[in-house]
C-alpha cells in the first residue's frame, strides 16, 4: 500500500470510528484540514468499502474549516440520502415478504446485513444489499415453491440456497444459518439452533422480524466474514457489522444490567467450531483499525493481546479489494449488489 | 403555504443543503445549497404554515432590515423555492 493510500485510510478510519461510536449530536475534529484531492480519495475509498453513508455522520459534524469542499459535501449528502431511501424501501419489501411467508405458515429468519444494521447508531445510513432469509427444517423448499407460484423466477445457488428478485430487490433463501460447512460441526450447529432459537426484534415501529438468537447471530456474522476473507474478498462494512453487533450484544443493557451474550460462552463455542484463531484475528483487526474509544470491542484474553502480522494482511485485502465497486456521480449513482450473487436472475 | 414536508434541511458547517429525491428513481436526487439567510428561514418555518407577510415579519424582527428590503428578498426566495417545487400551496 502506498503512503498516500495509508494516509487516506488513516482519515477514513478516524471518520469511521467516530461515526460508529461517537455522539451524533456533538462536533468532531479530524485534527487535519484535507485538500480537495485528499477528500476525493477518502470518498472514493469509502464508496469502495460501501461505508459512504455511515461516514457521513462524522463528516457532517466536522468543524467548518475541516469540511470537504461544498461540491463533494453535496455528493456525499446525496449518497447518504440514497442509502436512507434504499433502506426504507428494503424495509417495506422485507415487511411484505416476511409477512406473506409467515401468513402461509413459514418461519423466515432475517440474516446478515439488514438485521445487523439495527446495531448501528444510524441504521438507515448503512448501505443495504439484499435480503437474506434462513428457513428452519425443510421450509426453504416450501418457500421457494410459494414464491414461484406467484410468478417470480427462483433459481438455485451453489450453496444449497436460492434467490430471486422481488420489487427490484434481491432476496436469498438459505438452508444454513451459519456458514460453517465442516460436517464434524453439524451436531454442534444443530444443538446451537435448538438451545438458542430465533427471537423477534423490532427493526422499526412497524416492522418486527425473527432474527437469530444473539449468540448465534454473532457467530453467524463472524463466520460470514471468514467466508468472505477466504473467498470473494471482504470490505470494511462487514467488519463494522461485527464490531457493532459485538458491542451491542456483549455490553450490559443499561435497563437490565445484563448482556445478551456472555463473551466466555461465545469464545468457547468459537473454539468448538474451530474458528477461535480466526476470531482472535477478527478482534485484533477491529481493535487496531476501528477501535471503540471506551474499549467496548476489546477482549481481556491476555494471549490475544499479542498481535500478529495476519491482521495487517487482512487489512491489505480490505484496502485493495473490498466486495463492491460503486460508480457514483453527483446526481446519479449505480450500485452493484454488495453481496452480489451472480446466480440471481436479473 | 408550507414547505414540502419530504425535504429535510442539513446544516453542514456554515452551508445549508437540502435533498430533493426523484420520486421515480431512488438513485437520483438533487442537492440544493442555500445561503445562510435562506437556510435560517427554512429552519424557522419548517413544519408550519407561512405567508410572505409572516416571513417578512420574522426577518424584520431578527435582522436590522427595513420592510421593503425584507419583502423584496423574501419574494425572491419564495419564487425560487416555488420554481424548484420545494413549497406546497
Amino acid at each position: 500500500m502506498t503512503s498516500s493510500h495509508n494516509s487516506t485510510y488513516s482519515y477514513l478510519l478516524k471518520l469511521l470510528s467516530e461515526s460508529l461510536y461517537g455522539n451524533a449530536k456533538s462536533t468532531f475534529s479530524l485534527g487535519a484540514t484535507l485538500s480537495e484531492k485528499e477528500w476525493q480519495q477518502v470518498f472514493a475509498e469509502a464508496e469502495k468499502q460501501t461505508v459512504t453513508g455511515v461516514l457521513f455522520s462524522a463528516v457532517s459534524r466536522l468543524p467548518e474549516m475541516e469540511m470537504p469542499p461544498v461540491s463533494l459535501l453535496a455528493t456525499w449528502l446525496a449518497m447518504a440520502h440514497r442509502d436512507n431511501r434504499a433502506n426504507a424501501s428494503m424495509s417495506n419489501i422485507l415487511s411484505a415478504t416476511v409477512g406473506n411467508l409467515e401468513s402461509l405458515g413459514l418461519h423466515p429468519v432475517l440474516q446478515k446485513g439488514h438485521a445487523a444494521a439495527r446495531f448501528y447508531p444510524e441504521p438507515q445510513l448503512r448501505a443495504c444489499g439484499d435480503i437474506d432469509l434462513w428457513f428452519p427444517g425443510g421450509e426453504r423448499a416450501v418457500a421457494d415453491n410459494l414464491v414461484r407460484k406467484s410468478g417470480i423466477n427462483v433459481v438455485s445457488t451453489p450453496d444449497n440456497g436460492s434467490c430471486y428478485v422481488s420489487d427490484s430487490t434481491e432476496v436469498e433463501h438459505h438452508s444454513r444459518l451459519i456458514e460453517i460447512h465442516n460436517p464434524f460441526h453439524a451436531g454442534l450447529l444443530r444443538e446451537l439452533n435448538e438451545t438458542h432459537p430465533p427471537v423477534k426484534v423490532n427493526l422499526s415501529a412497524t416492522l418486527t422480524v425473527s432474527v437469530p438468537a444473539p449468540i448465534v447471530e454473532l457467530i453467524m456474522i463472524n463466520a460470514h466474514i471468514l467466508k468472505h476473507c477466504l473467498g470473494v474478498g471482504i470490505g470494511l462494512r462487514q467488519f463494522c457489522d461485527y464490531a457493532m453487533a459485538w458491542r451491542a450484544l456483549t455490553l450490559p443493557d443499561p435497563a437490565t444490567g445484563k448482556a445478551a451474550v456472555d463473551p466466555g460462552e461465545y469464545f468457547e463455542i468459537c473454539r468448538r467450531l474451530g474458528i477461535i484463531s480466526w476470531t482472535r484475528v477478527l478482534h485484533q483487526f477491529i481493535n487496531r483499525y476501528i477501535p471503540a474509544p471506551d474499549g467496548g470491542t476489546a477482549v481481556d484474553i491476555v494471549e490475544w493481546l499479542e498481535e500478529t502480522d495476519t491482521v495487517d494482511k487482512i487489512f491489505m485485502l480490505v484496502a485493495e479489494g473490498a466486495t463492491s465497486v460503486v460508480t457514483a456521480s453527483a446526481a446519479h449513482s449505480e450500485q452493484s449488489r454488495p453481496n452480489g450473487n451472480e446466480n440471481c436472475p436479473p | 403555504m408550507r414547505l414540502n414536508p419530504d425535504i429535510k434541511i442539513h446544516k453542514l458547517g456554515k452551508v445549508y443543503m437540502i435533498v430533493d429525491s426523484c420520486a421515480d428513481n431512488s438513485d437520483i436526487a438533487t442537492v440544493y445549497t442555500m445561503n445562510p439567510t435562506a437556510g435560517w428561514l427554512w429552519e424557522n418555518i419548517a413544519g408550519n404554515e407561512f405567508s410572505v407577510e409572516s416571513l417578512v415579519s420574522l426577518m424584520c424582527d431578527t435582522y436590522d432590515v427595513d420592510t421593503d428590503t425584507a419583502t423584496a428578498d423574501i419574494m425572491k426566495i419564495i419564487e425560487k423555492w416555488r420554481d424548484l417545487g420545494l413549497i406546497n400551496p
